[in-house]
């Protein structure tokens, strides 16, 4: 009975090891490079990225970018974004956005995720921003200048 | 001269300099501590003007429906006139007994206001909030000295230097009057114990002054005072940062002088319409990145930014709006203590007719970056170590001429713009880096990139995208390109019109990305092509151009292509031997890249500096 135990706690854990979600892709400052504009990333809290089953992960220097290239794909996606306060890596479930010509983003998205509905409040108050609840809603809204 | 008048001219003397140093020195200082401020935030209160962690207290008071915090306008136009009337009373003071006794009651009177005024507008502040506010707050009533809560925040108000000045001189005075007397009634004219005390006093005067001149000095009032449109000349020294200037007015600094923004925000604001600001090193400024912090930051219109050196910030000079502004002569380095790529050197969005000139930029993210901007000069700046040394996005009709961009990892990026002008550059040694390219071209309308020197990169034109639109025109015009390892790199969808350039001594001179060349691409207008250096053709007629036509057909590249290790090969016998091969046998001959009608036998004559 013992045994059989392990073995089902060791096939639990290995299943749930395949299962598990792969992380954020890497991104090294000024070398990796954009997905869709080929510009290099230098500004990690603006940098998104995106994955879809079976493919390599993809990178973006500016929210806009994964806006616009997520719209293309057909198949789920998996998201990570950089928090607007502390820059962590999180992902895209849950994260809300914030949206304002006060964000000068590499290629003019004009867009922040934050991990906090308080504090992406707080900072569209600052930059006279809209908050955009989901990234169901990000996908659908509009590019902004 | 008697002691008793000797005493009280002392007096009148320092108590002088005591009202003139208070205007320099915060009268009033506010403390607010919470959790989540663990340095705290800091408001002081000059006579003419407020500093300190205004903007954070702004978005604060927001929360909880309280007026931004501004200095009170009534209050701050009296201000010099009231230190106008006690430097007056104080020197008048030794003259006479009734005016001595004026000099102290008013003296002491000023401060004693001030006291009464910042606990009304205290009061005021704490009783005015609006009802709509995210975060509703019974009223209260933070106190001018002492400590007050609210919700988790503690302040603390507490008079400062400035305030002590004032009362200082009060008492220096009132004591100057009481020891005259006093020797009057012993009947005394001959030294006393006056002499000390007065010396004692001199020495309580003169510490504020001592303590002062250690720390950074006030350039905020004087600019505040100037009258618009006049000129103020900065003397040396370090001055207190974050300033803020209003045109019309100019300020022009001496050598050596410096303001520090102590690592909050952007270091001076220039706002307004025609303000010069020249001469200065500019430095510490705040490192957020969605605060866009500068070392200068520009709004308005007709400024002229010279001859300033702008170190140690986020944006060397961030320029948002307005137009006929000029950014000339400035040596920015906004990451040079850090080692790392910061903000943009000069950093243009929404920008009008201007003009960037002349400036030496190096550390920055890009030299010099164009975001939304219309007809924009950029001209005879040099640009190192960036990321980008010339980037234009979203913007129309810029002009970039005679720019020095090298040793960054990308020279020129051009990306979603119109009508842009490439002259005169010199362009070379990009050659580190995943997008190590001397000019990257991206979804451009019209271009006119003519007499450039792009020299040495690893892949010297990139050009993905261009023209964007049908009927639009890219022309590449009397450019050298030459020492690349590869000279153009032209994606299927370029369709340059290339003429009269030399494209020589690159180890492949141009190589086709993706489907190959674009039908559209153009090598000669019909009548002149291009030098080609590796062109082995023939000018039976003299005319300088090719008889026969020039075909690149470079064998190597192609296996390099599907192969990138093939490159350690280049140049060995086995290259050589292929390159042979294809010339005598047809069966090894690849179809060519692109052919040439108009080879130039000679170089062509450039422009580029």
């Amino acid at each position: 009975m013992v045994r059989f135990t392990i073995f089902l706690a060791a096939m639990t854990a290995v299943s749930a090891c395949h299962r598990a979600s792969p992380g954020p892709p890497e991104i090294v400052v000024d070398q990796t490079v954009c997905s869709r504009c080929g510009m290099l990333i230098s500004e990690p809290l603006y940098a998104a990225a995106y994955k879809t089953e079976g493919q390599a992960p993809r990178v973006f220097d500016d929210i806009g970018c994964l806006r616009a290239a997520a719209r293309g794909e057909n198949a789920p996606i998996l998201t990570w974004f950089h928090d607007g306060e502390d820059r962590a890596w999180i992902p895209g479930a849950g994260t809300v956005f914030v949206t304002s010509t006060g964000f000068h983003t590499p290629m003019g998205g004009g867009i922040i995720a934050f991990r906090d509905a308080a504090a992406a409040q707080r900072s569209a108050l600052e930059h006279q921003g809209q908050v955009i609840p989901s990234l169901v809603e990000l996908l659908k809204s509009e590019r902004g200048k | 001269m008697t002691t008793q008048r000797l005493t009280r001219l002392a007096a009148a003397l320092l108590a002088t300099t005591l009202v003139g140093l208070s205007t320099q020195l915060p009268l009033w200082s506010l403390t607010m501590e919470a959790p989540q401020y663990r340095k705290g935030l800091h408001l002081y209160a000059y006579g003419t003007h407020m500093t300190g962690d205004l903007r954070e207290l702004g978005i604060l008071n927001h929360y909880i429906g309280m007026p931004p915090i501004e200095a009170p306008v009534f209050e701050t136009q009296m201000f010099p006139i009231g230190i106008a009337v006690l430097v007056a009373l104080c020197l008048l003071s030794p003259a006479h007994k009734w005016l001595r006794r004026a000099a102290v009651l008013a003296t002491a009177a000023v401060p004693v206001t001030i006291l009464a005024d910042l606990q009304w507008r205290l009061y005021e502040f704490g009783h005015t909030l609006n009802p709509k506010a995210p975060i509703r707050l019974p009223a209260f009533t933070p106190l001018v000295i002492g400590e007050t809560h609210m919700g988790n925040f503690e302040s603390t108000g507490m008079v400062s230097w400035g305030f002590f000045c004032l009362v200082g001189a009060a008492l220096l005075l009132w004591l100057a009057g009481r020891l005259s007397r006093n020797q009057l009634r012993s009947g005394t004219r001959e030294p006393s114990a006056a002499a000390p005390l007065a010396a004692m006093l001199a020495l309580v005067a003169v510490w504020p002054a001592a303590h002062a001149s250690a720390q950074p000095l006030d350039l905020q009032s004087r600019i505040t005072a100037a009258p618009p449109g006049s000129t103020l000349a900065v003397t040396a020294g370090v001055y207190r940062g974050p300033v803020v200037i209003r045109g019309p007015l100019s300020v022009i600094a001496a050598a050596g002088a410096i303001i520090d923004g102590e690592g909050t925000g952007s270091v001076v604001t220039i706002e307004g319409d025609g303000v010069v600001f020249r001469g200065f090193t500019v430095r510490n400024s705040g490192r957020q990145v969605t605060d866009e912090a500068a070392g200068i930051k520009v709004t308005g219109n007709r400024h002229r930014i010279e001859n300033n050196r702008v170190e140690d910030v986020y944006f060397g000079i961030h320029i948002g709006g307005g137009s006929h502004s000029m950014v000339a002569d400035n040596v920015i380095t906004p990451g040079q203590d850090h080692g790392a790529r910061p903000g943009h050197g000069i950093s243009a969005w929404n920008l009008q007719d201007a003009q960037l000139l002349r400036n030496t930029i190096a550390d920055a993210r890009d030299g010099i970056y164009l975001s939304f901007t219309e007809r924009v000069i950029v001209a005879g700046n040099t640009v190192t170590k960036c990321r980008y040394g010339l980037h234009s996005m979203y913007s129309q009709s810029a002009r970039f001429e005679n720019n020095h961009a090298f040793a960054n990892l990308l020279g020129a990026a051009l990306m979603m713009s119109d009508r842009l002008v490439l002259r005169g550059n010199r362009i070379e040694q990009h050659r580190q880096g995943a997008a190590a390219y001397g000019v990257l071209l991206k979804d451009i309308g019209d271009l006119i990139a003519e007499d450039n020197q792009i020299l040495g990169n690893r892949v010297g034109v990139y050009a993905e995208g261009v023209p964007s639109n049908a009927g639009r025109i890219a022309t590449f015009k009397r450019n050298i390109i030459a020492g690349n390892e590869v000279g153009l790199a032209l994606q299927s969808n370029a369709a340059l019109t290339v003429t009269e350039n030399r494209i020589a001594d690159n180890l492949t001179d141009v190589r086709p990305l993706g489907n190959g060349l674009s039908p559209q691409m153009r090598w000669s207008d019909g009548t002149t092509g291009n030098s080609w250096g590796q062109y082995r053709g023939f000018d039976a007629n003299r005319d300088g151009v090719g008889d026969v036509p020039y075909r690149l057909e470079d064998s190597m590249d192609a296996l390099i292509r599907r192969n990138p290790l093939i490159q350690a090969f280049l140049y060995t016998p086995a290259h050589l031997a292929l390159e042979a091969a294809a010339r005598m046998f047809p069966l090894y001959r690849q179809r060519p890249v692109l052919v040439d009608d108009r080879p130039l036998m000679n170089v062509p004559a450039r422009g580029a500096r």
